[in-house]
């Protein structure tokens, strides 16, 4: 029997050498990259972290450093997480050792996103107080908004690990208390959820969209030596806002260099239904198509880049969301919606089938998927030649 | 849940903690060690010995509990949420008033520090979820939360049950995004903000920068009792608010980037033209529906 490669191999194995700088933060903190890792590594004694990360987390008084690790990958991956978090702090801990820091006086956090796409941002607050942030970040595949049901139940089984997470290690110049620096980790998942807000970014387990991921950690690092004191910080504060709008801007960075993400990537009709699950294969069970698979796939590839037709949707499916928070009722909806689609998504349909399927459509999901297939034919009739063959 | 002993006055709401050790992550104090009683009122905030008091300005009546379990995971939130002043899009200046938010996190099981903050995370992420669902914005901004927001998140170091994950994928963090939701939710239709008092055109109007006052002077009506007893007629109008709240979820799109304000102006105006009225054009897409709006009180 061939044994199975372990964490403990692939630790052993790896080439972990070279240390490089990578940038600079506030407060003297250097970013170091060495290999899986980002360091943050601090100056001196002189700083205290607050984390929700797994390995260390809590408040740590005088840290060396804080480290974003990026997972192995693979089975070696596989199998730290079917062992559960006291194999996780074992691996960390490993790992530390071979990066040559003292894991005791390491914050440790973890991702699947590639160090390489890390986002680094620096701001000054109006009073004259620095920030900085070191984000990687990715969501396609574990957004969630809070309140999804779920199925992993901790009391039952040791560990659920999903790919896609926010890694979020701030630095302030400041010396600020233990409540403040709660809050700031607070604020800064507070400007997380604005961001993915205006992305559109879908929940994977809801019809909503996403606020965080679940796997999602915060790092909180404050200069006990710095002059600037601060007490009883708030949201109104300038300190506050800074912080909020570097988060902002780190986050959309990590955003786009992990995984595309961004506003124009975003702005494609199928991406945004889907989160209803109004998907091109269920699109496609709406009729049988009188048109080959080239004439389909050319007609998505229209709508996709179909601005209008995309707005449109959107404020449709605002219409669904309305619906379910109680704003409208679903007929209300339904007819707007059918109007709205009739107006100023399809072309003319004298089809007395098609006239029967749209009017019996008596909830958003069915009215949407029947519409969005009528469109794409629409659409595959409009690429033809003028006699529509 | 547990022993905790909820006492309810018109001024205060304090819950005892059962037996057994507690500690507690504050965003006043940080963690609080071995703490036995929380206290929601009209005092000041403070900490002394094993008693947190948390001050609210509002009515104490109006402080909700959710309290939820699954398998042997038990999660109780008591919140106080006023949304009527004070909201905030956070990294921008908030609304003015000094209406706030008080969430307590009561969990009935043992966790390291770690976790208590990351429950506090995922609490967060539940303010901002209902604060998105009641569809809540202020000076042309969708609010985020409250620009005063409380978070005390409390686990029981004697439960035989140790959680490490308070992640919105695990059961716990489920509890706490559910009950969070649910007593924030209820709280804030105690203190006068829900989704019923949404289906209001007027209401919806106002946060983008046009009241009641804006809209008569672009109503071309010279008489505002005769434009208030149409208001009154068509202000909830169930077709018009859920075309209008599309229109300006088109204008919150344009904001955030992800749409050209010339192509939204067009899709606004497609809208109103299916739902509203035939448009008459203004400057931008706001200034249109507004202007919009303002016609649609005084169509016969």
């Amino acid at each position: 029997m061939i044994d199975m490669l372990t964490w403990e191999d692939i630790i052993e194995a790896e080439d972990t050498s070279r240390r490089r700088e990578y940038g600079r933060l506030c407060s003297g903190i250097t970013l170091l990259r060495q290999g899986r890792a980002m360091i943050v590594m601090l100056p001196n004694d002189g700083f205290r972290v607050l984390s929700s990360g797994f390995t260390n987390g809590g408040f740590m008084e005088s840290p060396l450093a804080v480290v974003n690790i990026t997972g192995m990958g693979g089975k070696p991956e596989y199998t730290c997480m079917e062992e559960g978090l006291d194999t996780h702090d074992r691996v960390n801990y490993r790992y530390a050792e071979k990066l040559g820091l003292d894991a005791d006086r390491t914050v440790f956090q973890g991702t699947a996103a590639s160090m390489d796409n890390a986002a680094v941002s620096e701001m000054t607050s109006a009073d004259g107080i620095k920030v900085a942030y070191v984000v990687t970040a990715g969501i396609r595949h574990n957004g969630g908004r809070a309140g999804d049901p779920t199925t992993y139940d901790e009391s039952e089984s040791s560990y659920d690990e999903r790919p896609g997470t926010i890694i979020t290690i701030l630095a302030i110049d400041a010396d600020l208390s233990d409540g403040d620096m709660f809050k700031v980790m607070l604020m800064a998942t507070e400007a997380k959820s604005c961001v993915i807000q205006e992305l559109q970014a879908k929940s994977l387990y809801s019809k909503g969209i996403a606020t965080g991921s679940g796997t999602d950690q915060v790092a909180v690092i404050v200069n006990k030596k710095s002059p600037n004191k601060i007490t009883g910080l708030t949201k109104d504060s300038e300190l506050a806002k800074t912080l909020a709008q570097c988060m902002k801007d780190a986050l959309r960075k990590a955003f786009d260099r992990q995984t595309g993400m961004n506003p124009q990537s975003q702005w494609d009709p199928l991406l945004l239904m889907s989160r209803r699950g109004l998907v091109p294969l269920e699109i496609r069970e709406e009729m049988r198509f009188p048109a080959t698979y080239a004439e389909l796939m050319a007609a998505l590839g229209q709508l996709s880049g179909d601005r209008y037709n995309t707005a449109v949707i959107t404020a449709l499916l605002n219409i669904a969301d309305d619906i379910d928070n109680g704003l409208v009722d679903e007929k209300t909806g339904v007819d707007l919606a059918r109007e709205i689609c009739e107006e100023l998504v399809l072309d003319e349909q004298d089809d007395p089938v098609v006239r029967l399927r749209l009017d019996d459509a008596d909830n958003m999901h069915d009215l949407l998927s029947f519409v969005s297939a009528l469109k794409v034919m629409d659409t595959v009739k409009e690429r033809r030649v003028p006699d529509g063959q | 849940m547990g022993n905790d002993v909820f006492d309810r006055g018109t001024d205060e709401f304090t819950v005892t903690l059962g037996d057994g050790s507690h500690d507690a992550m504050s965003t006043d104090f940080g963690i609080i060690r071995n703490i036995r009683r929380i206290t929601i009122g009209h005092g000041e905030t403070c900490l002394s010995d094993d008693s947190l008091y948390i001050h609210i300005g509002g009515d104490a009546t109006r402080i909700c509990v959710s309290e939820l379990s699954y398998n042997s995971t038990f999660v109780t939130a008591i919140a106080f949420a006023d949304f009527t002043s004070g909201l905030v899009r956070i990294g921008h200046d908030p609304q003015s008033g000094n209406a706030s938010v008080v969430l307590v996190l009561l969990m009935d099981s043992d966790m390291p520090d770690s976790t208590l903050a990351r429950a506090g995370i995922t609490a967060t992420e539940a303010i901002t979820a209902s604060v998105q669902d009641l569809g809540l914005a202020y000076d042309s901004l969708t609010a985020s939360g409250s620009v005063n927001q409380t978070i005390v998140t409390v686990c029981s170091k004697n439960s035989d049950l140790y959680l490490r994950g308070a992640g919105k994928h695990t059961k716990l963090g489920e509890l706490i995004g559910r009950s969070t939701i649910e007593a924030v939710k209820a709280s804030a239709a105690g203190n006068g903000r829900s989704i019923a008092s949404r289906m209001s055109l007027i209401d919806m109007m106002e946060a983008y920068g046009y009241d009641q006052e804006k809209l008569f002077s672009m109503s071309n009506c010279l008489d505002y009792t005769k434009f208030l007893d149409r208001v009154v007629a068509k202000d909830s109008e169930p077709k018009v608010l859920a075309l209008v709240s599309a229109i300006i979820h088109v204008n919150n799109e344009i904001q955030w980037g992800l749409l050209d304000p010339d192509t939204g102006m067009e899709v606004g105006i497609g809208l109103m033209r299916v739902g509203l009225r035939e448009p008459v054009r203004s400057e931008g897409l706001m200034d249109t529906l507004a202007l919009n709006v303002a016609l649609y009180f005084m169509d016969p």
